[in-house]
């Protein structure tokens, strides 16, 4: 049906458009014929404040009523314009293929269901490329400049070239960013492995399960300053009162048991080349419980026939384990590690929040934070440097993406879509 | 029936399953324990280096008052929630949309279309940031609620799309073939017929998506300079430099900014755990 195609082209561009021009102008338009509902809404806040006495100022009422009225105003707009867009691009659609199709029934159901789907995916995909892929092109872009705009390849001899500032750096960064992608996620999937396998052999394991995943809904900002009550201390300031407050003798649990005393005030996530490893414990503590959810229910699905056969040829736990099941849910194993790869990747919240950031401890991702703050040499092209690792970044991404998107293909396949 | 229940095995190693899971279990959940205490001590105890024994007093509710009355606390809280809570609606009903859009209907760009959501979900947020610093500063988002609430559902988009498409992939066709012979119209089938059908997905999605844009850190440091709009992931590291030697105030603080995630956590566990198990399976 070939012969469709410029009148698709032609209904759709037809649609675009009037979508690009008559959602903006009724936006505006709503917002300003029901500006006067805010007034109301002041009124009725001031009438409250004074019915009610309320202590502070009537100024800070109003204010505040008339951020509510627009709030307010906004939801309804909102909604009102997404309805608009529908019922707009549904008629639109229908009424143009039923034009273009001179009365065919088959003809106009044709062009509809062609130009349909880009009215579902059309806002999403909007959004998309626009806060997406417009970015992250404009950042490859900023990487080959200098800070005037010129083309160069300055930023990436910058951390490629021994003699120059960033290649230390750059360094660390590399061997940290490989240390937590190999260890993080192995250690990860071994818990979780172990964890699923224990606890589906207990009567209150489901329970057991709950408390090992609750970390999981915490932020990587909590659970960095949890951990930090633990691995820190020894006084952050033992030697002067501050504000008129005694010195304090803040000590974590681990380093009292570890025999540090106050006086010794290095967090072990400071300690040199080891303090590492105390970073990565705090991501897996947070994402043991993901692995370990996805196994089990993977665990669960693993057939009992395999597993009947096993225990009558005599399988100890080991080999059912290691020989029977875990080759069974190996494509899952793979999905949770290529999960955390990208996970310990985009890592910057932990070692931020520590400000664990001296060259020792650098991470791709919280490297360019460093490159933000400390990186002034060279004319101004700070952010030129920065967008130059942020490439590199992606540059790991990308394998593990390519892998994925081929793995997905493939099963679209057998499934036969 | 396997695994096989513990009363089966040997006597030794149930005793050990009784004592080994409950010891292991305790120490991954001591250092929230050990930051629980904290919070409810008073200052005397952390200046007097009894950090870890009995606190010499309970000070639960002054503690937590003193969170929100000497700092900037509550107004994050706020803002996490004005920053979640539109986040969580625009992205799930756009990836409603495009998932349908996706599944359903057969044209030709629809794989690719697909696999440029799941690149976008794939991509590390570094890479946008500078140029969407500098476009939230040109249009006056920076700094902003509607700035943080805008960009969050545009980088959600991606994963929820992929999870929403790989959702109603699965529904019966028939039902949706028979509705168009029948002659009922898209828009219908979509709310009528599609809708209902995914609502655990839209509760697994949605659930994730509150976790995720309410603990999100990266963004919040990015798009946000003042009080006005930080939200509480970012308040929490502001609060540490202002409660710097006051470590029961800071616990208190990090420990309430994790209620919420976690009260939606076990309030909606069985979404919880079927959106992640999903999401991760299936893309």
């Amino acid at each position: 049906m070939g012969s469709y195609r410029p009148i698709i082209a032609g209904n759709g561009l037809a649609i675009a458009l009037t979508i690009i021009f008559v959602l903006p102008i009724t936006a505006v338009l709503a917002y300003v014929s029901t500006a006067p509902l805010d007034g109301w809404v002041v009124q009725f806040g001031t009438w409250l404040h004074e019915s009610n006495g309320w202590s502070f100022s009537v100024f800070d009422t109003q204010e505040r009523f008339a951020k509510i009225g627009f709030a307010i105003r906004s939801i309804f707009i909102a909604v009102g314009i997404s309805f608009l867009y529908f019922w707009l691009t549904n008629w639109l659609n229908q009424g143009l293929a039923r034009v273009a199709s001179k009365g065919s029934w088959g003809r106009e159901s044709y062009i509809i269901e062609s130009i349909q789907p880009w009215i579902f995916v059309g806002p999403a995909l909007v959004l998309l490329l626009l806060f997406l892929f417009v970015p992250a092109f404009s950042t490859l872009s900023l990487s080959f400049q200098e800070a005037d705009g010129a083309r160069t390849l300055r930023n990436y001899a910058f951390i490629w070239d021994p003699s120059a500032l960033g290649y230390t750096q750059f360094r660390y960064a590399m061997r940290n960013s490989l240390l937590w992608l190999v260890l993080v996620p192995t250690v990860c999937i071994s818990l979780g492995l172990l964890i699923a396998v224990l606890a589906d052999s207990v009567r209150w394991g489901i329970f057991a399960k709950t408390l090992i995943f609750v970390p999981m809904a915490i932020s990587f900002v909590g659970a960095a300053v949890i951990w930090r009550n633990i691995f820190a201390g020894g006084g952050i300031q033992p030697q002067e009162a501050i504000n008129g407050l005694t010195p304090s003798y803040q000590i974590g649990l681990l380093k009292m048991l570890l025999g540090h005393t106050a006086s010794y005030n290095e967090p072990l996530y400071s300690l040199k080349f080891w303090g590492n490893f105390f970073l990565m414990w705090i991501l897996v503590w947070v994402q043991t419980g993901f692995a370990m959810v996805i196994f089990s229910a993977a665990l669960r699905g693993v057939p009992e026939d395999t597993i009947e056969a096993a225990k009558i040829d005599g399988a100890n736990p080991f080999q059912m384990f290691f020989r029977i099941k875990l080759p069974q849910i190996y494509s899952t194993v793979v999905v949770v590690w290529t999960t955390l790869v990208i996970l310990v990747l985009k890592m910057f919240d932990i070692p931020y929040a520590l400000s664990a950031n001296d060259d020792d401890k650098l991470l791709l991702a919280t490297m360019m934070e460093n490159a933000r703050n400390n990186w002034s040499v060279g004319g101004d092209n700070v952010e030129n440097l920065f967008a130059a690792i942020a490439v590199m970044l992606m540059v790991t991404v990308i394998p593990n993406m390519v892998y994925n998107a081929r793995r997905i293909r493939r099963e679209q396949k057998e499934m036969g879509h | 029936m396997f695994p096989t229940p513990i009363q089966h095995a040997s006597k030794t190693r149930q005793r050990l399953y009784t004592v080994a899971l409950p010891v292991v279990l305790f120490l991954w959940l001591l250092p929230l324990l050990a930051i629980f205490m904290t919070s409810i001590r008073p200052a005397l105890d952390i200046n007097s280096g009894n950090l870890f024994g009995w606190p010499s007093s309970f000070d639960l509710i002054d503690n937590y008052v003193a969170v929100f009355t000497q700092s900037e606390a509550l107004r994050y809280f706020w803002n996490s929630v004005k920053v979640t809570v539109p986040t969580v609606i625009i992205s799930v009903s756009l990836a409603c949309l495009a998932g349908y859009g996706l599944a359903i209907y057969r044209f030709k760009l629809a794989l690719p279309l697909f696999f440029l959501f799941i690149a976008g979900n794939f991509v590390p947020f570094q890479i946008l940031m500078v140029p969407v610093r500098d476009l939230s500063v040109r249009t006056g988002l920076y700094d902003t609620v509607t700035g943080l609430v805008l960009f969050h559902a545009a980088f959600q988009t991606g994963f929820c799309t992929l999870f929403m498409r790989n959702f109603i992939r699965d529904l019966p066709r028939e039902l949706i073939e028979s509705a168009r012979i029948e002659g009922v119209g898209e828009l219908r089938i979509f709310w009528f017929l599609v809708l209902p059908l995914v609502r655990p997905a839209i509760a697994a999605l949605s659930v994730l998506i509150f976790t995720f844009i309410w603990n999100d850190f990266f963004w919040a440091t990015v798009l946000t300079q003042g009080e006005s709009s930080k939200p509480i992931t970012a308040g929490i590291r502001a609060l540490n430099g202002q409660f710097v030697s006051q470590w029961h105030l800071v616990s208190a603080a990090s420990l309430m900014a994790a209620v919420p995630p976690i009260l939606i956590f076990f309030a909606m566990q069985k979404h919880f755990i079927a959106g992640l198990t999903l999401g991760a399976t299936k893309g």
